[in-house]
């Protein structure tokens, strides 16, 4: 053996494997925002053995882009794609390591059956009759709980199954404890959800508001893109608001420190501030907005009208000195706050995430701060835009696209409306009134029901998770899950990657493959659906949860159920061969990659996408680019994306002239709706007995429920587990010094947990913060289920708590 | 392992001879072409916990805003 020149060639490769290092970084660093839209070029390859292809990463919301280098069947390298326009090459500390997720050492590879207190491995073809039984035994006691994780055909398929098949809308995301609120709060306010602005306004705006918000940790690369501007000497101002100091807080020229629920007085204050500088924007205003005020006799999203006196009068009371006293921020602040809205040389981006979300006046907030900037005119240019930001990578395409919510149809549509139902059963060939007008139950009341014994009116027996993790984060876990463990009558069937706080009381666990290991589409924050192709086998018996949700709907097929069945007594997902004319078996797993399972169902599902202005293009379209903001509309042959929405110039449903259509107005009047909402202080405050307000959330080493990011090694490391943080001087008053453990108890529950003072956050006296990744801390034994009225999410933010050193 | 990384600096990185001396003085860093602001390089460590501290050192010095890692081989 020549072993130097075994050397020099590990050098060289070596060598070679840096030089292609820099080159990344130097693209990276070189990066502009001028880009054109990018297309994706085959002839890029920057490691010879290795293969590369693009997807969107598996974390956050924010929809970064990386290229997977790939060799020998295993993922080897992760780059940032400089063609990507969201992330221009960079990624965060999560993102880098996105590959590592698939490989930690404990995935699940065979369908596991419970067996008393053991698991025993069994087939697939007996896991799928297991979970026939199930349905078919008392299909309406059956629900489906999925994710923002779920791909866009993940999502659809799930979708069509229960709605479609079932007659049965038990079906819920996740996103219904994240970012709920803001769908309601956009229906509320422009008749059709999701941000009318694109991440092109963090590159415009002279001002970023974040109310509640922690960008820098929670989607540093869109807040890597705004400090990058001030590194190149331009001026932005960037104000927080929040409950606690994050990192975002560091780089902010403002920072204004409120009480839970402050940000509701806050909004009215500016709004109050306005009218009386006479700052509003009083053209945009008459042209394009109306007036609305909850209707408390009878209430509904959509409210009842008021007229602008009305509007005036109920705003009087919100003096800045009022918002000081309720929400704790200096009465200067609110006048510099309204006096950068009253500035119209500026232009302003709001955004915000769970901090206004998981709120039990959610859609009131969200309204609220749409209607500053409506009230304002800070609308309808780049870098004018109330935009909300979501947690997962297809909150957006999935969820509220897809519409895998309990009430909701593909494309904005919902089940209570007749036609609406018509149209889905038309695109689905369903027999007419197949589907079933009532909503299902959202996600707490699914919960609920499934923890409570049929026998007490518990009426959910059944339930079939993918893609997420409720044991860990549903809001009070002894009262929503954790009841489970007595209950023998009911069952849980749980889909995922690794045994989870879920999977614990799982009775059916089935073991799925994840992200690159499967074809998928996603959909991020800025309307923007991306595609990516299988790149690497999953481990095991490992399938996908779209080929699992298929295998089951056919077996219920076969057994005769005829929700199964279309018009014509064919299988609801059925598939022909376009030579044979013959239907392709993918329900088999050896047949499920015979054909692209996933455009089938996506160049189904966008038909549904048109009929409310969210059109989609092609599937063929995305396979091209790092992905397309809809609506993408087609002209003169190419297909066109859309950075704003409502907006003459860019928005191609806009009538020519108008300037600003608000074309899905609920007044039917092309206006969107300023609302009024009075402030009112949060569901449980803090008392003798429980005297602190405990908020939680995350952190940036760790995504969500932490069941990927716990398992790479460095970012594990980094934050190895939960904590509690602590201001000194409440430290100081429960005699607990750093690292001590404490007893932390609310109403529902109480953790042990370490404590750390004053830690990332700072917390004001009389607050504690608790990160949600760890799972051997449950912090949601803690947390309260109180619900917003409107969009029935629940508040994370804001349980009394007391402490005790233990 | 080999990383790419682009350190992003708080003004023009030519005002930051110290930093660059010290990244320079680094035997695991080797430094790219400077664009306005921003600094490509890239670190070369024997596993991940040497990488994540040679990332760590950076974060913490004058002038330095962000670090963001564009490019991580995991060999």
């Amino acid at each position: 053996m020549n072993c130097q020149g075994t050397s020099e060639a590990s050098d060289s490769r070596r060598q070679f494997i840096k030089s292609i290092a820099m080159a990344a970084a130097t693209s990276a660093a070189g990066a502009t925002t001028g880009f054109a839209l990018p297309i994706f070029s085959n002839g890029d390859p920057i490691l010879d053995d290795v293969a590369w292809n693009k997807a969107p990463c598996r974390f956050c919301g924010t929809g970064c882009h990386v290229q997977v280098g790939v060799q020998s069947g295993k993922v080897v390298a992760i780059a940032g794609d400089k063609n990507a326009e969201v992330n221009k090459g960079l990624l965060c500390v999560k993102g880098y390591h996105v590959g590592a997720i698939l490989y930690g050492e404990d995935r699940l590879t065979k369908p596991l059956h419970r067996r008393g207190d053991e698991y025993q491995e069994i087939s697939w073809s007996a896991a799928i009759e297991i979970i026939a039984d199930r349905i078919e035994a008392a299909p309406d006691r059956f629900a489906f709980y999925g994710s923002g994780q779920w791909t866009i055909p993940e999502g659809y398929a799930a979708q069509k199954f229960m709605k479609g098949g079932l007659a049965n809308n038990h079906i819920e995301p996740n996103a219904r404890l994240c970012m709920a609120s803001a769908v309601t709060g956009f229906l509320a306010t422009y008749g059709v959800d999701e941000p009318a602005g694109c991440y092109d306004d963090l590159d415009a705006c002279d001002v970023l508001i974040m109310w509640g918000n922690n960008p820098a940790e929670m989607h540093p690369v869109l807040f890597s893109r705004v400090v990058d501007r001030r590194s190149r000497g331009e001026k932005i101002t960037l104000i927080d608001i929040g409950t606690r100091r994050t990192r975002t807080t560091d780089h902010c020229q403002h920072y204004l420190e409120m009480k839970g629920h402050g940000d509701l007085a806050i909004a009215n204050g500016i709004a109050h501030l306005l009218i009386q500088n006479k700052t509003y924007n009083r053209e945009f205003v008459e042209s394009y907005c109306n007036f609305k005020a909850p209707d408390d006799a009878k209430p509904n999203l959509n409210g009842k009208s008021i007229s602008f006196d009305e509007f005036v009068q109920l705003l009087n009371p919100y003096t800045p000195e009022y918002v000081e006293q309720v929400s704790g921020v200096p009465a200067q602040e609110i006048r510099m706050l309204a006096d950068l809205f009253g500035n119209p040389d500026l232009k302003i981006t709001s955004l915000w995430c769970m901090g206004m979300n998981q709120h039990t006046r959610g859609t009131a907030i969200n309204t609220l701060v749409h209607g500053v900037h409506l009230l304002s005119g800070h609308f309808g240019r780049l870098g004018d835009a109330p935009t909300s930001l979501t947690g997962q990578p297809s909150a957006c395409g999935t969820v509220r696209e897809v519409g895998t919510l309990s009430h909701a149809l593909p494309g904005g549509r919902v089940v209570a409306n007749a036609e609406h139902r018509q149209q889905a059963e038309e695109f689905w060939n369903l027999p007419p009134g197949r589907i079933n007008p009532e909503p299902g139950f959202h996600t707490v009341q699914m919960w609920e029901s499934f923890c409570t014994p049929r026998d007490q009116g518990g009426k959910i027996d059944t339930i079939w998770v993918q893609v997420t993790n409720p044991g860990q984060t549903l809001p009070n876990l002894n009262k929503l899950f954790n009841p489970k463990e007595r209950l023998e009558d009911k069952f849980l069937i749980v889909s995922d990657v690794y045994p989870t706080a879920t999977t614990r009381l799982a009775d059916l666990i089935l073991p799925s493959a994840m992200w690159v290991e499967k074809n998928g589409l996603f959909g991020n924050s800025e309307r923007r659906t991306q595609q990516w192709f299988k790149m690497v086998e999953p481990p095991g018996e490992a399938r996908d949860d779209c080929w699992q949700t298929i295998a089951v709907a056919r077996r219920l097929f076969e057994r005769g159920m005829e929700g199964m069945k279309d018009r014509e007594g064919r299988f609801l997902f059925e598939i022909l061969d376009k030579n044979t004319g013959n239907a392709i078996p993918h329900w088999q797993w050896e047949h499920y990659y015979a054909t692209n399972v996933d455009q089938h169902l996506f160049d189904e599902y966008r038909q549904f996408t048109r009929l409310k202005h969210k059109d989609l293009a092609p599937y063929s379209e995305y396979v091209k680019a790092r992905g397309l903001r809809w609506p993408v509309v087609e002209k003169d042959g190419q297909w066109h994306e859309t950075r704003l929405r409502f907006a003459e110039g860019f928005d191609p449903y806009v009538v020519a002239g108008r300037k600003i259509q608000f074309y899905h107005s609920t007044t039917n009047d092309d206006r969107a709706q300023i609302w009024f909402h009075p402030w009112i202080p949060p569901a449980e405050i803090p008392d003798d007995e429980y005297p602190l307000m405990l908020c939680t959330g995350r952190v940036l080493e760790h995504w969500h429920s932490g069941t990927m990011t716990r398992r790479v090694p460095e970012l594990s490391r980094a934050m190895p587990s939960a904590y509690v943080e602590l201001n000194a001087a409440d430290a100081a008053a429960a005699s607990v010094r750093n690292g001590d453990r404490v007893i932390i108890e609310s109403r529902r529950g109480s953790i042990e947990i370490q404590a750390w003072i004053e830690g990332r956050g700072k917390p004001p006296r009389g607050t504690v913060f608790i990160p949600f990744f760890d799972e051997s801390v449950m912090v949601n034994d803690l947390t309260l289920d109180a619900i917003d009225p409107f969009s029935k999410q629940p508040d994370y933010k804001k349980s009394a708590v007391r402490i005790r050193k233990v | 392992m080999t990383a790419g990384l682009v350190a992003t600096f708080d003004k023009a990185v030519a005002g930051f001879d110290q930093t660059i001396s010290a990244i320079e003085a680094h035997p695991d860093v080797e430094l790219g072409e400077a664009t306005c602001s921003r600094l490509p390089m890239t670190i070369e460590a024997g596993d991940a916990q040497g990488l994540e501290s040679v990332t760590n050192w950076l974060q913490n010095l004058k002038g330095i805003v962000h670090i963001d890692v564009v490019f991580v081989h995991y060999e």
